[in-house]
């Protein structure tokens, strides 16, 4: 008998299923990979391909968080895939990531309850437990408005939206989602990527957050293209106030602290914002400058 | 430390920035010295200041084929084709003898002359105490610093700056090489997350736009009633004000060091260049990942080799480049837990128990393998499988920040865990 690779049997029940806290053992851990035995890749280098193999695969009884599994051959590890799904740990532990997704980073344990219930009922409808979140009280209350802060991903995305730009090498935006903290298809741990805050509030990715603005808005990120011009209108050419109040209205739908248009248009107030050039008496306002430090904001930060 | 006093210390550093600013304006209208060289000079007049450098080799590395237990035979019966073979005179492909029990991976060979110089020492059968074997709880616990708490919120290495006040704290006191923070910096001490000290600056398209760009940004977070961004956004301009007097563009490592190019080997060079340039850098993070290494993680050559390699020549390099500093910086290794004493069917390791941790400076008594060594016959292991624990990472830790740091109060740092002087493994001076 060659080894037993174990790995598979925790992640599924501790990362997809049932949860860190959700009521298995080590025994089970290794029940489990006795199970898989023989579920493997044909030709892996090749085309990745499933593949079970019975002569790999151990045909004794196994016991799984108190069931005994020996339905034979490839069945073994069905019948572990069933018994996980229908688990009320399973249950909890979607419902809680799917409200943590949508709703906040301590999503309330009444909301999660009522969608774990829906999950077990329904056989594990997803729909039908989105639609449980979706109408419940939880879900449009005051504490849930703008709780959650972008992933670098979402950040990226929205400013390209914001902008209207037009992407045409998407490459250098895959680089500054990395750079701002989210390298995609590279994260480490098989969890995935944090869906809390505290992951990607910090002194260095909000740098990069507020780079990428600048950036962007500039017309700096090869491959995108945007025209900030025409999103803040003809009246933001000359007149820095304006330019900031279009700004304002267009990427943060008017909802600013009052403060930050204030503050943002002392900021202004430096010449070199406007632009003078040689030949072109008339001072134009960097569009670029006015649109990075908007879509800079705090306001900007969230969804 | 209650809540409500932590929200003082932070409207206190608010102010004493503003103070700095008012402080620096003066003193340039009396003898045109700028704040930021006021605050340099202040930085690099601090007695007596030691640094911690943590090193967390993710994905649980192998202790067992890191430092070698050649005059064990089950270690050769458990890996048939992956153990690293007895030393032998003359021999690259074989462990290098540190004790005559002992021997180093031949790829740590950069490491043999710090140890042969007192300067490195090594603890074996060394970890957490807790059975997991899931990476993430490990981690977690030897990042929280309680293993077996899953509620505790934040890290052992921020608590332990926490325990000793610094009223002109510098906001690089605690810093992580990294696009984030980890776990072990969480906390209600600021720290900060570094992945390049070079790119650490607001950069609009025309360099002369630079200040008032950045003044708008800061002006924005400062007002902002969002708790969590007005935080971050104070510590961060505070940040890049300071390092732009680093110039940290322009870096020689001194006494002919050289640093891997890796990853790893680039962030312990940024180690050494904030080290050197004086700016309150008391706690350092970085990590480096690859060690889970299920399948084909071979013995003298393959993939543990090269990372050991990396890992090698990088803190020799950090070790020369420092000179004369080492004797104030001490740099500690460790991984969530160890890896199974028998090799699996795929020529790799499974998930394991007690690991060995390296501690390297110049408070370290090094030259020696400390810890009990518990053996690898069957009876000897951890369940049937694994190097069992004699050694505590708290304790190791904790006599590094008492004889090290000067942390006065363990049992702040590593709540629930009885960690006294008299059960120290005696590998730090002082």
């Amino acid at each position: 008998m060659r080894g037993l690779n174990e790995n598979y049997g925790r992640e599924l029940m501790e990362l997809h299923t049932l949860g860190v806290d959700g009521g298995y053992t080590q025994k089970d851990v290794t029940e489990v990979a006795r199970c898989f035995t023989g579920w493997t890749i044909e030709k892996p280098r090749e085309y990745a391909d499933f593949k079970f193999e019975e002569r790999m695969h151990d045909p004794d009884p196994k016991i799984v968080l108190g069931k005994k599994i020996h339905a034979g051959g490839m069945k073994d590890g069905e019948q572990v895939i069933e018994l996980l799904a229908r688990h009320p740990s399973t249950a909890k532990f979607i419902s809680t990531k799917l409200a943590r997704r949508f709703v906040s980073d301590t999503p309330p344990q009444s909301l999660v309850s009522r969608m774990a219930k829906t999950f077990e009922s329904s056989d594990g409808d997803i729909r039908a437990v989105l639609n449980t979140m979706i109408y419940s009280p939880e879900f449009w209350s005051r504490e849930a408005y703008q709780a959650k802060i972008k992933t670098p991903f979402e950040l990226v995305v929205s400013t390209a939206r914001a902008l209207g730009a037009d992407v045409d090498t998407p490459m250098p935006l895959v680089q500054w989602t990395g750079r701002i903290g989210e390298p995609l298809y590279q994260c480490q741990p098989p969890t995935g990527y944090a869906d809390k805050s505290d992951a990607w509030v910090n002194t260095g990715a909000l740098l990069n957050r507020l780079n990428f603005s600048l950036a962007l808005a500039g017309n700096k990120v090869r491959g995108s293209r945007s025209d900030v011009g025409s999103l803040l209108g003809p009246e933001a050419d000359g007149d820095a106030k304006a330019a900031l109040n279009r700004a304002v209205q267009v990427f943060l739908a008017g909802q600013t602290a009052p403060t930050t248009v204030d503050t943002l248009e002392q900021q202004l107030e430096n010449p070199q914002v406007l632009q003078a050039k040689l030949d072109d008496p008339v001072k134009r306002v960097d569009l670029g400058v006015v649109a990075g430090l908007v879509l800079g904001a705090p306001e900007f930060q969230r969804r | 430390m209650s809540h409500e006093c932590c929200e003082g210390v932070r409207g206190l550093k608010f102010s004493r920035r503003y103070f700095l600013k008012q402080g620096g304006i003066a003193l340039v209208g009396m003898s045109a010295m700028p704040a930021f060289l006021q605050r340099t000079a202040a930085a690099t007049a601090m007695p007596n200041k030691k640094q911690l450098v943590v090193l967390f080799q993710r994905g649980a590395a192998d202790g067992l084929n890191i430092v070698v237990p050649f005059s064990e035979p089950n270690y050769y019966r458990l890996r048939p084709t992956i153990a690293i073979p007895q030393p032998r005179r003359g021999g690259a492909d074989s462990a290098i003898d540190l004790d005559g029990y002992f021997g180093l991976h031949p790829s740590l060979a950069p490491l043999e002359p710090l140890f042969r110089k007192d300067q490195l020492a090594i603890v074996h059968a060394a970890g957490s105490p807790d059975p997991t074997r899931s990476h993430f709880d490990a981690q977690d616990f030897m990042e929280s610093g309680t293993p077996g708490v899953k509620a505790t919120e934040d890290g052992w290495l921020n608590r332990a700056i926490e325990t000793v006040p610094e009223e002109n704290a510098s906001p690089f006191r605690a810093v992580a090489m990294g696009p984030n923070l980890p776990r072990m910096l969480h906390g209600s001490a600021s720290a900060i997350a570094l992945p390049d000290l070079r790119q650490f600056k607001v950069m609009p398209q025309s360099a002369g736009m630079a200040a008032t760009v950045q003044g708008g940004f800061e002006a924005m977070y400062a007002q902002t009633v969002d708790h969590a961004l007005h935080g971050t956004g104070t510590e961060t301009f505070e940040a890049i004000d300071m390092l732009r007097k680093v110039d940290p563009g322009k870096y020689a490592p001194e006494n002919g060091a050289q640093y891997p190019t890796s990853r790893l080997g680039q962030s312990l060079q940024q180690i050494g260049q904030l080290l050197k340039a004086n700016i309150g850098v008391e706690v350092l993070f970085v990590d480096c990942g690859g060690w889970d290494n299920h399948v084909n993680e071979g013995g003298v050559q393959g993939q543990l080799s090269n990372l050991l390699k990396d890992l090698g020549q990088g803190l020799a390099a950090f070790h020369q480049d420092m000179g004369d500093r080492m004797q104030d910086i001490v740099v500690v290794t460790m991984s969530e837990f160890g890896r199974t004493a028998k090799e699996n069917g795929n020529r790799g390791t499974d998930h394991g128990h007690a690991n060995c941790m390296f501690v390297m400076g110049g408070d370290v008594k090094g030259g020696r393998v400390y810890g009990a060594w518990p053996g690898l016959a069957d009876h000897q292991l951890n369940d049937g499988r694994d190097l069992a624990l004699t050694t505590d990472f708290r304790l190791v830790l904790g006599e590094i920040l008492t004889k090290h740091s000067g942390v006065l109060d363990l049992h702040a740092v590593f709540p629930g865990f009885e960690n006294n002087a008299r059960k120290f493994r005696g590998l730090m001076r002082g």
